[in-house]
């Protein structure tokens, strides 16, 4: 490694501490803004998150000011810097809640830390800390998820389709922004436009919240989460707390709007409306969420629930999932909103959700609909070759055929996702819960979705899994959250190895 | 002479022939036993000889016969045996239910250890040969319609032919697979007497070590006691049974090859390593996580079992694994997903493909860093042609999406989360028993009608490789169509995708 002497200090040529340093800047300052919150809102935590805010602002401001951005980005140093960023900021985001002793082991800081920052919504808060927490910590909480939906949405849209993560590849051609073949330029103007619709999209949410009645406390810490998919409340019950219809409305078409693609957001904002009818994978998602909804509510009227309890619990708590938010609106354990006790059916459509996820370049987590729909044509047309051996049928997306390269990554994707996922299935059983509960859990986790099913339903916490098996499942909350290969790259050496043995064909960086 | 050419009415002709000859079989061995049902047996089953001789006389097989065909033909001929067996139950009077007879008749030609009989001491001992030999003929139709119509369509990869199967130019039942399905009835003959002569060595009668030998090597896993294995009580047959279901879960295709003293292919010497490694590595693991009877010996024989049984999809069990911690029944479902070596009569997911899958996973990973290298998938070595991979993934996604549909159906007609869960997969993969309500031994006649439906067609669909359901399945959702298309007169075939 040479340092490049720029006003006599050596700075280390690694985009992954730059980039580390710059997400710590961001958490500092978010930190900052907590701690005005909590002495607002007359809480005794801003001694805490102060002190939060200043150690992760000097990490972070030697991060940046020692390295610097290397003229040669090949993927692997894309993927490390991507997956230390988002590891800093969750060690960083752990600290209010240690200092303020609301959580008081540093894997549980940590677990409360990722699951926010990976825009998930499990916690492992007990009723006594919800009751307890200061308000300022509480917000830092949302808006660990806030950050990291601002971190997701250039991810999704920028760097990973750029990278053909997972076959991203496919709607790299529409992300706003200069269609360069450099990756700097390129994500720093998407950024640009993208955060524009992010921060509109969550003063819109705010403004609605308080319409319907919330607090401007209550309004912004849900707009936070809402806004990122994320899925963390600051009430015990969640939005249960409200118990409220018209609360729940404003959170699904939040929900829904949040996890559709936000480069279709973007081009819309721009007058070009048809766009998002002209996307199969927009289609497809409304489809589901409208159909799966018909069919729970059936399911659960057919159970002998009311008819309009059954609508407005089944479009939240689908919506909720298929946007992979989070939000519950159980009132109480029994409720219906508890949907670990509807019928068998009506879990597993929510448990498919839980895999599926919402769609591609939104902060939405899971396989993604788009995925899903490569897969099932890749089925259907497995069963029209068993019929026609010989034919040549690409795969179709709209009516232009896919490379079967980008087809193949796709595959890869899923295939790999699905056997982590039953993987961490069996560890999780193996340290002793059960095998619904570990089983969506590590679903859940690895989707970012927040609830689960059996034990870690709606109204619980992932306090039910053992220790050992919550790390776990933070782990999944970020190998799920950066598309799984980035992380997956970064824990198998051996991966590494055998691709430094081939030439790389390095991208040129801006700078 | 032939009257016309049919390849459906021929080889369901031939499977009528099979079944009736079956039947009676299972008369005479009636009458060994003095049983009760011998007459009707053995008059079922020469009608419905008859019937097939008929049909075979009458219906020649086509010199060339189209995957969609061929595909159909399976289907059909399945669908008869189905009947042949169905019937006989019911005029036996074993089972007066349509509905469970039907359920017995699937479970048994799928070679799927689900049984709607109850307190089978007392069944007559013709209609449990019967049953046992359901399972046994399963297994070879199944293993038949892998050799002879999947790797036709180039299916599933590296399947009963090894990794490089010419895609399409083969004749249904031409001379070389004609070959083929010989050499492997006379293997799966073979077995079936080692391991009823190993049944009988270990301490069961003769009629037991019969019929517990053409359910085990055939991996179905009917019993003629309401406890399985359990019920002799026995180490030495235990022990037994263990040899018996690994032997079932081998690949045929590679116990022919070293027995003609053939070069063994890397991929399946592999494939073999990675059977008998995973059952080595299961029982490890069962043993320290289960307990069983009285000591580490009792405990470590019904983890083995248990593996074996999970891994060739058999389904015969000693323990109650309902009774187990998560973490063993998980990994149990995991075991019986992935099921028995490619070319078993065995069901599942394959371990080759497990494999080929692996191996895929990891190319991608690669690519990731390196989108330009150019790297293969292989399996022992032995590189998977593209096209084949390819198929080997829709293949993946096609079962993951029936169980998927299974899961929910069970869900749908009230099964909780795990009975569903693992009554899919486990059915999907014809291993039978799973956990939850369907916890061996569990009384099929208190489940759901319902349930017992959606078990059936993913028993079948797993038992022939989901190609010739599915296909089916397409066939009648295109029936519409077709006949609007044949209503306006217009020429077959025209306007449709090529």
């Amino acid at each position: 490694m040479s340092g490049t002497a720029t006003g006599g200090v050596r700075r280390v040529p690694s985009v992954a501490l730059h980039m580390a340093g710059l997400a710590l800047l961001f958490t500092a300052a978010g930190m900052a803004a907590s701690a005005v919150v909590d002495a607002l809102m007359g809480g005794d935590a801003e001694l805490a998150l102060l002190a939060s805010a200043a150690i992760s602002a000097v990490v972070g401001l030697a991060a940046r000011q020692g390295s610097t951005i290397p003229t040669v980005l090949p993927p692997r140093s894309v993927f490390a810097a991507v997956s230390v960023s988002w590891v800093a900021m969750s060690v960083a985001g752990a600290l209010p809640f240690l200092l303020s002793g609301l959580l008081d082991t540093v894997d549980g800081a940590l677990f409360e830390s990722i699951s926010g920052f990976t825009c998930t919504g499990s916690t492992v808060i007990d009723a006594e800390g919800f009751a307890t927490a200061s308000p300022g910590v509480m917000w830092w909480r949302q808006l660990t998820q806030w950050f990291g939906g601002m971190g997701i949405i250039v991810l999704a849209v920028a760097v990973l389709p750029f990278l053909g993560v997972g076959g991203l590849e496919l709607i790299s051609a529409e992300a706003p922004g200069p269609s360069s073949d450099r990756l700097a330029p390129r994500v720093s103007e998407t950024a640009r436009r993208l955060w524009l619709v992010y921060a509109g999209f969550t003063v819109v949410s705010i403004a609605a919240l308080l319409v319907v009645g919330l607090s401007l406390y209550d309004a912004s810490a849900h707009a936070l989460a809402l806004v990122s998919t994320g899925g963390f409340s600051p009430n015990a019950a969640s939005v249960g707390e409200y118990d409220s219809f018209a609360v729940e409305l404003v959170l699904v078409v939040g929900m829904v709007y949040g996890g559709a693609s936000f480069t279709l957001h973007y081009h819309a904002l721009r007058g070009r409306f048809g766009d998002y009818w002209r996307s199969s994978e927009l289609r497809l998602y409304l489809a589901g969420i409208v159909g799966a909804t018909a069919l729970v509510t059936l399911l659960l009227v057919a159970d002998g629930a009311g008819a309009g309890a059954s609508f407005r619990n089944a479009l939240f708590n689908v919506v909720t999932l298929a946007t992979s938010c989070g939000f519950g609106n159980a009132t109480g354990a029994g409720s219906l909103g508890d949907f670990v006790l509807w019928v068998p059916a009506a879990q597993v459509i929510l448990f498919s959700f839980m895999w599926s996820g919402g769609m591609t370049g939104s902060t939405s987590g899971g396989i993604k609909v788009l995925r899903v729909q490569v897969m099932g044509r890749l089925a259907w047309r497995e069963i029209r070759r068993a019929r026609r051996p010989r034919s040549v049928q690409p795969v179709m997306q709209g009516d232009e055929p896919i490379d079967e390269p980008i087809v193949a990554r796709i595959a890869g994707f899923v295939l790999l996702y699905f056997v982590i996922a039953v993987g961490a299935a069996v560890v999780l059983t193996f340290l002793g819960t059960d095998i619904a509960t570990s089983f969506s859990g590590s679903v859940s986790a690895m989707g970012n979705m927040g609830p689960a099913l059996g034990e870690a339903g709606p109204t619980s916490s992932f306090l039910v899994y053992p220790r050992l098996g919550r790390m776990v499942l933070a782990l999944l909350m970020l190998v799920g959250r950066l598309e799984v290969f980035p992380m997956v790259l970064l824990l198998v050496a051996g991966v590494r190895r055998a691709a430094r043995a081939r030439p790389l064909r390095p991208l040129r960086s801006a700078r | 002479m032939p009257l016309r050419t049919s390849a459906t009415g021929n080889v369901v002709g031939a499977a009528l022939v099979v079944g009736g000859g079956g039947l009676v079989l299972s008369g005479l061995v009636d009458l060994a036993e003095d049983g009760a049902d011998t007459e009707i047996l053995a008059v079922t089953g020469l009608v419905v000889l008859a019937v097939g001789a008929a049909l075979r006389r009458w219906l020649a097989m086509p010199t060339r016969v189209p995957p969609r065909v061929a595909l159909r033909s399976v289907m059909v001929a399945a669908l008869a045996l189905v009947a042949v067996s169905t019937i006989a139950y019911l005029v036996t009077g074993a089972l007066t239910d349509p509905l469970d007879a039907l359920f017995e008749s699937t479970a048994g030609l799928s070679t799927t250890a689900l049984t709607t009989l109850e307190d089978l001491e007392s069944v007559d001992k013709g209609v449990l040969f019967w049953r046992a030999l359901s399972q046994w003929l399963g297994g070879y139709f199944a293993l038949a319609t892998i050799v002879a119509v999947l790797p036709f369509l180039g299916v599933g990869g590296p399947q009963a032919r090894g990794a490089a199967a010419p895609v399409g130019a083969r004749h249904l039942f031409s001379p070389h697979v004609r070959h083929l399905l010989r050499s492997y009835f006379a293997l799966y003959v073979g077995l079936t007497v080692v391991g009823a002569a190993l049944f009988l060595a270990g301490g069961m009668g003769p009629f037991d070590a019969a019929t517990y030998s053409l359910t085990t090597i055939s991996t179905g896993g009917f019993a003629n006691h309401d406890r399985s294995f359990a019920h002799f009580e026995s180490d030495a047959i235990e022990w037994m049974g263990v040899a018996g279901m690994l032997l079932g879960g081998i690949s045929l295709p590679l116990a022919w090859q070293a027995l003609r003293g053939r070069r063994v292919s890397p991929l399946r010497s592999t494939e073999l390593r990675a059977y008998l490694g995973l059952v080595a590595g299961a029982t490890v693991v069962l043993s320290l996580t289960t307990e069983h009877g009285s000591g580490i010996h009792d405990t470590v024989r019904s983890s083995a079992f248990s593996a074996a049984s999970a891994i060739s999809t058999t389904g015969h069990w000693v323990t109650d694994w309902g009774l187990w911690d998560p973490g063993p029944q998980l990994l149990l479902l995991v075991l019986v997903g992935i099921g028995a070596m490619s070319g078993a009569v065995g069901g599942g997911f394959r371990i080759v493909r497990a494999l080929a899958l692996m191996s895929y996973i990891w190319r991608e990973l690669v690519r990731q860093l390196v989108p330009r290298s150019v790297r293969v998938v292989r399996v022992g070595g032995v590189t998977v042609d593209e096209g084949t991979t390819d198929r080997m993934i829709g293949y993946q996604v096609l079962f993951i999406g029936t169980a998927t549909a299974g899961f929910f159906g069970l869900a749908l007609f009230g099964a909780d989360l795990i009975t569903a869960l693992s009554g899919a997969i486990s059915a999907l993969s014809t291993f039978g028993p799973a956990l939850g309500d369907l916890s061996p031994g569990t009384q099929l006649a208190s489940v759901d009608h319902g349930i017992l439906l959606v078990l059936m067609a993913l028993m079948a669909s797993g038992r022939v490789e989901l190609y010739p359901v599915l296909n089916a399945v397409v066939s009648v959702l295109h029936l519409p169509r077709r006949l609007a298309e044949r209503r306006a007169t217009r020429p077959t075939g025209a306007g449709r995708q090529r």
